[in-house]
């Protein structure tokens, strides 16, 4: 097949340009490495977690792992929905694609799907505040974040965060919420005048589940076990969407190649070299336009070498992460229902200045901690393990880990660079230090959610800081402008100096709000691909 | 004899093995003075452990419990001990004091066994 278009990158930006320009007649070749898991999706039973424990004397296999990774070497942590039937998701990319920092811990992916194939399925539009540094209005945008929800399944309930997060066109039904959740939801529609007049909102988040059929997938089984598998294919992921567009003829997938770098000719063509990374092989493809999806970190070594820009800084944005286990005391020594999803069960908002709109607002999502077995947190606790464990056997219907995003914008103590080495191909180096003014904004931001939950009812234990990158949400290293300059990109996500090679991946986002990022890279990913596919026409 | 701590319980030969296997996969397998003693005296892990999650140290000793206590939940046969323990509030609150003081008064003599087993560590 000869290709209009080469995108890079099967995650969640990859699949929905791709989809969009097969959509709009376009043919499309995707290079990706493609890794996928050969181990555990077959021992998974499609069964509810309290059943599965009761009778599968495999599950050892999957719940610690065939070499029992599935054990922290240090209490739990975030990437903590990286269990072992997740580890394919980033096994290959410390060796792949390295990257070196003594400030942050990055996470990338080369899997089938990205990090889509473990992401919190949160699905949060960014609002005309949040998008005040964009080329692109929410009017623009709107269009392609419905498309994008009419593509993967979005679910969702019409409550106090609707102000925050429109529901998209075709929402289905909101998923249940479980017993604690429902109970602190409860605690705060009874006061919700007064916590609303003080900036502070709940509510369930929209989410990429579908909870009505949608063709091969869903409706979601509410079997607990979304942190170890997609028995039901509820839950999207953008492997559900290759695996689609493969059945197309204007679709081609070649997987197991690192796409190393692009150059642009005179003919109107653009290459693109990859080494096999099984065979060592270098293969090169051409198309008249290139879309890097390769995620932030990867689409900018990608640019940089490609660019020959080895030293040069880019700005890196990652949305600061702390979370806190609480405990709900209404549930203390109470039954919760067995029926519920591991996903996140609330969303809470605070706003503390109206006048900014949602802009430096923080947000925290409430989850449920049942399905990922109490040994981990044995060594959390300030008890025996013999105490502890009869301990979390009390606890656990009351127990929720609360995960608080913050904003963040580009300083010049935030940014990466492709430094020579790394076997040829060049190592990313990351540095990022929040700024005095920062982590003060940041700590009483989470002071005031924490003490939110506290009036609702759940109180916080402890607060843990898991690291600079933990949230596992990169962008803005070529963020977008109306007038691009060097290393940045337009409106099209067209790199400065290019002809023909957009990035539709979080590299040219210029702020991340305090929220998920990927619904808003899925539909920015259409929107491009779809300017893409119109000029190709 | 971690799984008569853990639970009271005898554990099959299987499991056993699964543990043995876990020591290696986990780089468990050396044995620091800690739980060498345990080894010659098991009573001694209820003292140690406690006095271990509180000072943070016999993280070696800790690591194993972990370890068969991640074996215990993840088999049928013992699932039940890991589930929620339904009551009433204030029995919650009275079962999570008696674990903390458990906790506390195990400490009292497992600290300054842990610390004189540190010193004599080569």
């Amino acid at each position: 097949m000869t290709a209009d278009v080469i995108v890079v990158g099967s995650g969640p930006a990859g699949a929905n340009a791709a989809a969009a320009l097969v959509e709009r007649g376009r043919r499309v070749l995707m290079l990706d490495v493609g890794d996928t898991d050969a181990t555990y999706e077959a021992l998974v039973p499609a069964q509810r977690f309290a059943l599965i424990r009761e009778w599968d004397a495999g599950q050892h296999r999957y719940f610690l792992g065939e070499r029992f990774e599935g054990i922290p070497d240090t209490g739990v942590r975030v990437g903590a929905q990286l269990t072992p039937p997740r580890t394919y998701v980033t096994a290959s990319a410390a060796r792949l694609t390295p990257s070196q920092s003594t400030t942050f811990t990055a996470a990338e992916s080369l899997a089938l799907g990205g990090l889509g194939n473990a992401w919190g399925a949160g699905v949060f539009e960014f609002d005309s505040a949040e998008l005040a540094d964009w080329p692109v209005s929410i009017t623009e945008l709107r269009p392609h974040y419905d498309a994008v929800a009419a593509r993967i399944g979005v679910s969702g309930a019409t409550d106090d965060l609707s102000r925050f997060f429109p529901q998209p066109a075709h929402a289905m039904p909101p998923l249940e919420i479980d017993s604690s959740a429902d109970q602190i939801l409860r605690a705060y529609q009874a006061k919700r005048e007064s916590f609303n007049a003080e900036g502070l909102f709940l509510g369930r988040p929209g989410m990429a589940v579908s909870t009505e059929a949608l063709g091969d997938r869903g409706p979601h089984e509410y079997r607990d076990m979304d942190f170890w598998a997609d028995t039901d294919r509820s839950v999207y992921r953008p492997r559900w969407t290759i695996a689609e567009l493969r059945r197309s003829n204007a679709f081609e997938y070649v997987g197991r190649q690192l796409v190393l770098r692009f150059a642009e000719h005179a003919d109107g063509t653009v290459t693109v070299t990859t080494r096999d990374v099984d065979a060592g092989a270098s293969r090169r493809f051409s198309a008249r336009v290139l879309l890097l999806g390769a995620g932030t970190l990867g689409t900018s070594r990608i640019v940089l070498r490609s660019l020959d820009r080895f030293g040069q800084r880019v700005p890196l944005l990652c949305n600061p992460y702390t979370y806190a286990p609480v405990i709900n005391w209404r549930m203390l020594g109470g039954e919760a229902r067995d029926r519920r999803h591991s996903l996140a069960q609330l969303t809470a908002i605070h706003q503390p200045r109206a006048e900014r709109g949602s802009r430096g607002s923080v947000q925290a999502q409430l989850f449920s901690y049942r399905s990922l077995l109490n040994f981990r947190l044995l060594r959390e606790l300030p008890l025996a393990q013999r105490d502890g464990l009869r301990a979390l056997r009390v606890l656990l219907p009351a127990l929720g880990i609360l995960g608080i995003s913050h904003d963040d914008s580009v300083t010049s103590e935030k940014y990466c660079e492709l430094r020579a080495g790394g076997g040829g191909d060049g190592c990313l180096e990351i540095s990022y230090r929040l700024t005095g003014i920062e982590t003060s904004r940041n700590d009483a931001g989470e002071r005031a959610m924490l003490g939110f939950f506290r009036r609702l009812g759940a109180w916080p234990i402890k607060r843990v800081h898991p690291g600079h990158g933990s949230s596992i949400h990169y962008a803005g290293t070529f963020p977008m402008r109306h007038a691009p300059r060097d290393l940045e990109t337009g409106a099209d996500g067209r790199l400065a100096g290019t002809r023909a090679v957009h990035l539709v991946d979080g590299s040219t986002f210029p702020y991340l709000p305090a929220k998920g990022l990927t619904f808003t890279i899925m539909a920015n990913a259409n929107r491009i691909a779809d300017l893409v596919a119109r000029r190709l026409a | 004899m971690l799984t008569r701590y853990l639970l009271d319980a005898e554990c099959p030969d299987e499991m056993v093995d699964r543990y043995v296997d876990g020591c290696v996969a986990r780089s468990l397998t050396g044995t620091d003075t800690v739980t060498a003693f345990v080894d010659r005296h098991p009573r001694s892990v209820a003292l140690l452990d406690a006095a271990g999650a509180l000072s943070g140290r016999a993280g070696g000793l800790r690591a194993r419990i972990q370890l068969m206590a991640a074996i215990l939940e993840t088999s049928p046969r013992f699932v039940a001990e890991f589930f929620p323990a339904a009551g009433s509030r204030a029995r919650a609150m009275l079962r999570l004091t008696a674990y903390g003081l458990a906790t506390a008064a195990r400490t009292v003599i497992g600290f300054p066994l842990l610390v004189v087993l540190e010193r004599g560590a080569p």
